[in-house]
């Protein structure tokens, strides 16, 4: 298990496509943060979750010759993940809860945000997670998803692009349009900028 | 760590004999998307090719000079062609997106390219007489013909005062007969006020401005040409 622990991804994926048991570390190795990401989309805990990530990993066990090198990994997984939680929606007929965000993601969501210098008084507001999550729930979801992507997930602009498929033009445009939308939406609440 | 998650999946793999799809379905995919998006563009460029043809054989046969109504105005836009093209160059762009790596580049960028390839791609099949041949293959088509517009039909409208034809018969320097593209024969007069001094020989083709005489049935010319094929 050491062993499988110091393989890159693309060994891993190598070694699983050999032998099926491999594909257990690919398993261990993504698990939590596909949980959390899938979660994040509007997955309720327990029973969706777990239905949603059996879901995921099946069909990157199916794909796994669809996968080139020159993307990484993770950001093919997360596409994957992206669009089985999607379908998962859309076959249980739902629409995806909103923002199923813990404090912790809030927290997270707000330190890294509030770097941006429109963004310090939310960082003084964080502490009430409901108003947040209130300002959060109001923006446009493709706005919501690609700022989960980059201020939760942590995903450079590349990444999001590879998981979204769409132009590194297009994110940068999303997020700076989400940001306007959220700093509309503190406006809206009479808290302005220091 | 928590090995729940991936027994599961273990077991669905065993239970289900579930293997990974070989990489050759993925390449035929990527490949039919790449082959979709190529005969779009090439698709397009037959549009533009035709849309060249009938632009420049209305320009030759005059017909920008003379009167039209409005309907003859709009037969004149190839709006088959430009819908054509609007449709491959829509399909064009999905399969580039679906393609590896094409999801990268914007629509402005992708849309830009496969219109540049289709135009040029165009006017290169009209140089070689493509766009013709298309043309006049699918004018056998009832439906094509009957919302295309040629430079034979606008020059077989002598009530319209636009006659074309063969000359076969002529009487004297001002008198002839012509038969024209559909096949009808019609007395015609080079009038006292006929702008040039063309003078048509027998089994030449002309194109002929002027009016036709109610109550004779003679045409009455007011500009003559000869027909360019």
């Amino acid at each position: 298990m050491k062993d499988e622990v110091l393989k890159t991804d693309q060994e891993l994926v190598t070694a699983a496509l050999s032998d099926k048991h491999a594909f257990s570390e690919i398993v261990h190795r993504y698990e939590d943060p596909i949980r959390r990401y899938a979660r994040r989309l509007g997955c309720a805990d327990g029973d969706d979750t777990d239905d949603v990530l059996q879901e995921i990993f099946l069909k990157v066990y199916i794909s796994l010759n669809d996968y080139d090198a020159d993307l990484k990994f993770s950001s093919w997984l997360y596409r994957i993940a992206h669009n089985e939680v999607i379908s998962f929606f859309r076959k249980k007929n739902v629409r995806p809860r909103v923002l199923n965000l813990k404090t912790e993601d809030v927290e997270k969501f707000f330190s890294q945000i509030a770097d941006e210098k429109d963004f310090v008084e939310l960082a003084h507001q964080r502490d009430d997670t409901r108003i947040v999550l209130d300002l959060l729930s109001t923006i446009n979801p493709k706005y919501k998803e690609i700022l989960m992507l980059r201020f939760l997930e942590d995903k450079s602009y590349t990444e999001i692009s590879d998981i979204l498929k769409m132009p590194e033009g297009t994110v940068a445009t999303l997020i700076n349009r989400g940001k306007k939308e959220l700093k509309l939406a503190l406006e809206a609440r009479g808290m302005q900028n220091i | 760590m928590n090995d729940q998650l991936s027994n599961k999946i273990q077991e669905q793999i065993e239970v289900n004999q579930i293997t990974p799809l070989p990489r050759w379905r993925f390449l035929l995919l990527r490949g039919l998307f790449w082959f979709l998006a190529i005969l779009s563009v090439v698709v397009g460029a037959f549009a533009v090719a035709a849309s060249l043809f009938l632009f420049i054989d209305y320009h030759r046969h005059g017909l920008f000079s003379v009167p039209h109504d409005v309907t003859e105005i709009l037969l004149m836009i190839p709006f088959l062609w430009i819908a054509v093209f609007v449709l491959f160059i829509g399909i064009a762009r999905e399969g580039i997106k679906h393609t590896r790596k094409g999801y990268q580049y914007r629509l402005s960028t992708i849309l830009s390219i496969s219109v540049a390839l289709s135009i040029i791609l165009g006017s290169f099949l009209n140089f070689f007489g493509i766009g013709k041949v298309t043309h006049e293959v699918l004018s056998e088509i009832p439906l094509y013909s009957s919302i295309t517009f040629d430079s034979r039909d606008a020059w077989t409208r002598p009530v319209e005062g636009r006659l074309a034809g063969v000359v076969f018969s002529i009487r004297d320097n001002s008198n002839f007969s012509v038969v024209d593209f559909g096949g009808r024969v019609w007395q015609v007069h080079l009038g006292t006020s006929t702008a040039n001094s063309y003078i048509p020989e027998a089994s030449s083709t002309v194109r002929m401005a002027g009016i036709l005489d109610s109550s004779s049935s003679v045409f009455i010319v007011k500009s003559i040409h000869e027909w360019e094929e």
